[in-house]
């Protein structure tokens, strides 16, 4: 900013596409809150993009700034983007093979990384950072960087890309004509590298630079300023210069003075926020070690290295870990930009008008009534709609809600949805322009954002149904990958029970769609052998709350385990069942499905599961047990009572002989589980009971004593084993 | 003979080099600048070719942040798990920055505050009353006085309240005697350096009163596989050596495979980067991939024929990693199944393992 004050420029030529100059006044609308983008795109294929981001920091932004304050003519003068793009499209058929020496390619490639690692630095960056940036805003700098960019230039002799060659025609080009229009002192606001050859224009020809920026076919752009944020910053950028650290530079822009001290400043309250101890005091010393710390290594200012380090010493008691959790927010900060509604249009708005008019749901956009859609997959309209539908809840543009029943309906062709179009949508739209251009691209890259952060595996798997459902292919690989980690480390045996059968539904279903699913099949092949370690010990001495979430998962498992017909899953399954029901400390409801499951798999027979039937009904102390132990061993079905007689005979000679008031604890035990039949069972059983009963004065007076005393209305349980 | 001389004397030399063409300014009763002190133990070489032997092998950057620490008048914890060269680096600091690494307190559950501050001889005391003559100057009082560096071993072993004892000293710099109705003030240069072991359980975590009077520096494990199989073999030759094992040479093939179970467990991912797996409670560090080595080198030249073999391992393999039955013991069954089963020239080592499960 001093150096433009100094020079007093009547110009202003910016390293930015020429043909976006025309959304350039936009830059000084008062709304218009940096970090911005601006989007250079092609209307007719939204793939042709650029982003151009600014920061408030961004030099350029600085000249933008004050040459509109001033009323300073601004222009941009780099290579339009319409000729870019086209020369891009074709570089891209080319195939480059060359194989210089390695130490002078580096050289050439990064040149500037060439330099930080001769003066000892880590990466060109903090380099350039050290050396230039962080010295007073002195002019003469500009001039330092001016000759070592020229002695780089001419020593390396790098061969310049076709495209940088054009550009710096085209830069060339602009400034004679701003000379032409008689300004006389231009200011150029452009990346070092170039600087050289702009510095005078009149070493090089105006016919050569011409030829070489003819048979250039334009293409039309529009372009257009968007929203932008810290995180977008450091992630990538349109140009190659991008910014690891925006929120460090930004301190460094504002307060140029006492950096280490701001900084810190803003560590301490970082942990604070997150219930940290970190006082005043704490920041003090940091900042009294980072400058010993810079004088021992020599350095005049203190820089970001030192800085982490000496947190890392005070806050973190030395563990790099404890940074890490503010290191997000410290580093790049979490600043999002604004732009005002009426100066953006924005390609992603754009292609959902286009992606609802195919899916012929404009009637349902144009109101805010609520609205039933029932859809049939197999229609290639409502099969568009029903993606777009799925890809904007993940853009949380929640526009339709699917009606439930449709848990397991993964591969089936029938959705309902009810849909309501909320005005405040435009905005989460043209919040989501910033992930892409088209919904499916800016609802893949959300979602790849969305992975990372996910540890509990329930909910990624949740994201991954839901991508799969809105044929995110791009994303799959991402999130297969962070399924493979996340129930790597899942210690929670239940999360892995949970989420098995969903791995197994995205196999069937990925399969049907042509995904690739064979990550998943492999993670499969990894987490069922876990579950069957594991499941054993996590029944011991547990509630009965817990067992019977297990209980529901051992079911579930159990379904998808006969669904994956693998013998080695099936024995490993079998030993972790086996190992279950023989516990002695396992819960009674898990001991006795695991009984069951067995027996079903035939994996005991007969004999065995009745005598294990009568081991665990010979528990006298703990009655309640032996109910659960039942529930669990009788679920779902009386058959197995009804086609094996030991099995009911054991049942009964434990009813007759328990004492009244043992009956009444485990009675309501006992009716759930039988109301859990179907009617014709019950029916059935309750005939064999009146067989057995009758036939046998002596039994059947014991229990009609009960029926008449006490019990003859309270339950179908109890008519079940009385008889009427 | 002495078995172990102390830096100052092991290294005189080094020392009296450095101290000789260090052009740098020293702080007070230092011996050596801040940056000499850095190069004492990364090693190197000196102006007029005398050679500093590298006593750490590890980033620089731990050293400076430790000796900058020192300058500030902050004291210094290292923290570690056993086997980190915490110690080493705690005596060779003192004995390059003051000259002396003897003042020592060893950290022990039943330290009693005399211990960090003064004792009495009861004699004298008896005799005479309290005076100057019958009180009894611990290291870290007599440290105070010469303003060196005094170490404390072990910090979190010492209980709480003993702890606590430090924090006049650390930060108002003084040690106050009532019974003489008197104080010690610390000469400039004097300083703590702390040890303590962050993977211990049942220790006493520091107050947050005297963590803020340290500055914590955490010495962490060897960075690459090649690093710690270097640091395993010659380790393992010099002990063999000792223990007068005659064995053949270092089994190069059984300390690789064994570093890389250790790192991978310890750090939660293949080496490979390709997998994660879970991490057991055990420490894992280089000094116990060292003794699984050695008791394997032993079984086999006592019980085999001596070159070591998969089998001759296994067993102090799987009882330094199963160090808690319910935690650990699945833990390494998953690894096992998971990755050692997956390795086509590990067949023998998975085999050894599984049998002992």
């Amino acid at each position: 900013m001093k150096a433009l004050a100094d020079l007093q420029p009547d110009c202003i030529l910016i390293e930015a596409p020429m043909d976006a100059e025309g959304v350039l006044k936009d830059a000084g609308h008062p709304d218009i809150v940096p970090p911005v983008a601006l989007l250079i795109y092609n209307p007719k294929n939204f793939n042709q993009a650029s982003y151009y981001p600014f920061a408030r920091f961004s030099p350029e932004w600085q000249a933008i700034q004050y040459g509109l304050a001033l009323g300073i003519p601004v222009r941009f003068m780099d290579l339009p983007m319409s000729m870019m793009h086209q020369i891009r499209e074709s570089e891209k058929q080319q195939l480059k093979i060359d194989i210089p020496d390695p130490e002078a390619l580096r050289a050439q490639r990064d040149p500037l990384g060439f330099m930080a690692q001769i003066a000892g630095y880590s990466d060109s960056e903090r380099w350039w950072e050290i050396t230039f940036e962080q010295e007073t805003e002195d002019t003469e700098v500009f001039e330092g960087i001016l000759e070592m960019m020229e002695a780089l230039r001419s020593e390396l002799k790098r061969s310049e890309t076709k495209e940088t060659l054009l550009r710096e025609a085209h830069m060339r080009k602009v400034m004679r004509k701003a000379l032409k229009d008689g300004f006389q002192r231009i200011a150029v606001v452009c990346g070092a590298w170039h600087g050289p050859v702009l510095q005078d224009i009149a070493a090089y020809k105006v016919s050569a630079d011409n030829t070489v920026l003819k048979g250039l076919k334009k293409t039309k752009i529009a372009a257009t300023w968007i929203p932008w944020s810290y995180d977008r910053l450091a992630f990538s950028s349109g140009y190659g210069a991008g910014v690891v650290s925006p929120a460090w530079y930004e301190v460094l822009f504002e307060h140029s003075e006492d950096v280490a001290i701001h900084w810190m400043t803003r560590v301490a309250r970082l942990f604070r926020e997150s219930d940290m101890d970190a006082s005043a005091a704490h920041a003090l010393e940091a900042v009294r070690l980072a400058q010993t710390l810079a004088s021992l290594r020599k350095r005049a200012i203190v820089g970001i290295d030192e800085l982490e380090e000496a947190a890392i010493a005070i806050f973190c008691d030395g563990d790099r870990k404890q940074l890490d959790l503010i290191r997000e927010k410290l580093v790049i900060g979490d600043v999002i930009g604004k732009v005002p509604s009426q100066i953006q249009s924005i390609p992603l708005q754009q292609d959902l008008e286009k992606k609802i008019k195919s899916a012929r749901l404009t009637k349902e956009w144009n109101t805010t009534e609520v609205v039933e859609k029932k859809l049939d997959l197999r229609k290639p309209a409502n099969l568009t709609a029903s993606l777009l539908l799925h890809r904007l809840a993940l853009l949380d543009i929640f526009w339709g809600q699917l009606l439930q029943n449709s848990e397991y309906t993964l591969g089936s062709f029938s959705e309902s949805w009810k849909l309501k179009w909320q005005p405040d949508f435009s905005i989460a739209i043209i919040e989501a322009g910033m992930w892409g251009n088209t919904v499916e691209e800016a609802a893949t890259k959300i979602t790849q954002n969305k992975v990372a952060k996910i540890e509990q595996l329930p909910e990624l798997t949740d994201l991954v149904e839901k991508a799969l459902k809105a044929d995110l292919s791009k994303a799959i690989p991402a999130l297969v990958k962070q399924l493979e980690d996340v129930s790597v480390l899942t210690k929670d045996i239940l999360h892995l029970m949970e989420a098995l059968p969903a791995m197994v539904r995205m196999i069937k279903y990925g399969n049907t769609r042509k995904t690739d699913v064979r990550a998943v099949e492999k993670l499969v092949d990894q987490i069922t052998p876990r579950i069957c370690i594991g499941l054993p010990a996590l029944t011991l001495n547990i509630e009965e709350e817990f067992a019977r979430d297990i209980f529901k998962q051992v079911l579930r498992v159990n379904n998808t385990i006969s669904l994956l017909q693998e013998d080695f899953f099936e024995e490993a399954w079998g030993k972790a069942l086996d190992q279950v029901a023989m516990h002695p400390n396992a819960n009674p409801l898990l001991q006795g499905v695991c009984l069951r499951l067995l027996f079903e798999k035939r994996i005991i027979d007969l004999t065995k599961t009745a005598d294990e039937m009568a081991f665990a009904l010979s528990n006298a102390d703990f009655v309640l047990g032996i109910a659960l132990w039942l529930e669990g061993f009788l679920y779902g079905s009386g058959m197995m009572l009804l086609h094996n007689p030991e099995l009911w005979q054991l049942l009964d000679d434990w009813v007759r002989v328990l004492d009244e008031d043992l009956f009444k604890e485990v009675l309501p035990v006992m009716r759930r589980t039988f109301s859990s039949f179907t009617i014709p069972e019950r029916e059935k059983l309750m005939q064999l009971a009146k067989r057995q009963v009758f036939p046998e004065q002596r039994k059947k007076e014991q229990k009609e004593e009960y029926d008449a005393e006490r019990m003859a209305e309270i339950s179908t349980v109890l008519k079940l084993f009385l008889g009427p | 003979m002495i078995l172990r001389p102390h830096p100052e004397e092991a290294y005189a030399k080094e020392l009296e080099a450095l101290a000789k063409q260090d052009e740098h300014p020293r702080p007070t009763n230092w011996k050596l600048s801040p940056w000499a002190v850095v190069k004492y133990l990364m090693g190197g070489e000196l102006e007029d070719g005398t050679a500093i032997e590298q006593k750490y092998f590890g980033n620089q950057r731990i050293i400076e942040v430790a000796v900058s620490t020192l300058v500030t008048d902050r004291a210094l914890l290292l923290v570690g798990i056993p086997g980190t060269a915490k110690t080493w680096v705690a005596e060779h600091l003192a004995a390059a920055i003051s000259g002396d690494s003897t003042l020592l307190v060893q950290g022990t559950a039943g330290l009693s505050e005399d211990a960090l501050r003064y004792g009495w001889n009861y004699a004298r005391l008896l005799a005479e009353g309290p005076t100057e003559k019958a009180l009894v100057p611990s290291p870290i009082m007599h440290a105070m006085q010469h303003g060196s560096i005094a170490r404390v071993e072990e910090l979190t072993r010492i209980p709480s309240d003993v702890q606590d004892t430090l924090i006049t000293i650390l930060s108002e710099k003084t040690l106050p005697i009532p019974e003489l109705n008197t104080e010690v003030q610390a000469q400039r240069g004097f300083n703590i350096i702390a040890t303590a072991n962050d993977r211990d359980k049942g220790v006493n975590d520091l107050s947050s009163a005297l963590r803020r009077r340290f500055n914590t520096v955490m010495m962490p494990l060897p960075a690459t596989l090649e690093e710690e199989v270097e640091i395993v073999k010659t380790r393992v030759e010099k002990i063999g050596q000792s223990l007068e094992l005659p064995g053949e040479a270092v089994p190069i093939r059984e300390i690789q495979r064994l570093v890389t179970i250790f790192r991978e467990l310890r750090s939660g991912q293949t080496e490979d980067r390709k997998m994660k797996v879970k991490s057991p409670s055990s420490t894992l560090s280089t000094a116990e991939a060292i003794s699984v080595i050695n008791s394997g080198q032993a079984l086999a030249v006592h019980f085999g024929d001596g070159e070591i073999k998969a089998s001759d391992i296994a067993a102090s393999l799987t009882g330094a990693i199963v160090k808690n039955q319910t935690q650990d013991q699945p833990i390494w069954q998953e690894y096992l199944e998971t990755v050692v089963k997956k390795r086509d020239d590990w067949k023998d080592l998975y085999r050894a393992c599984r049998e002992l499960m």
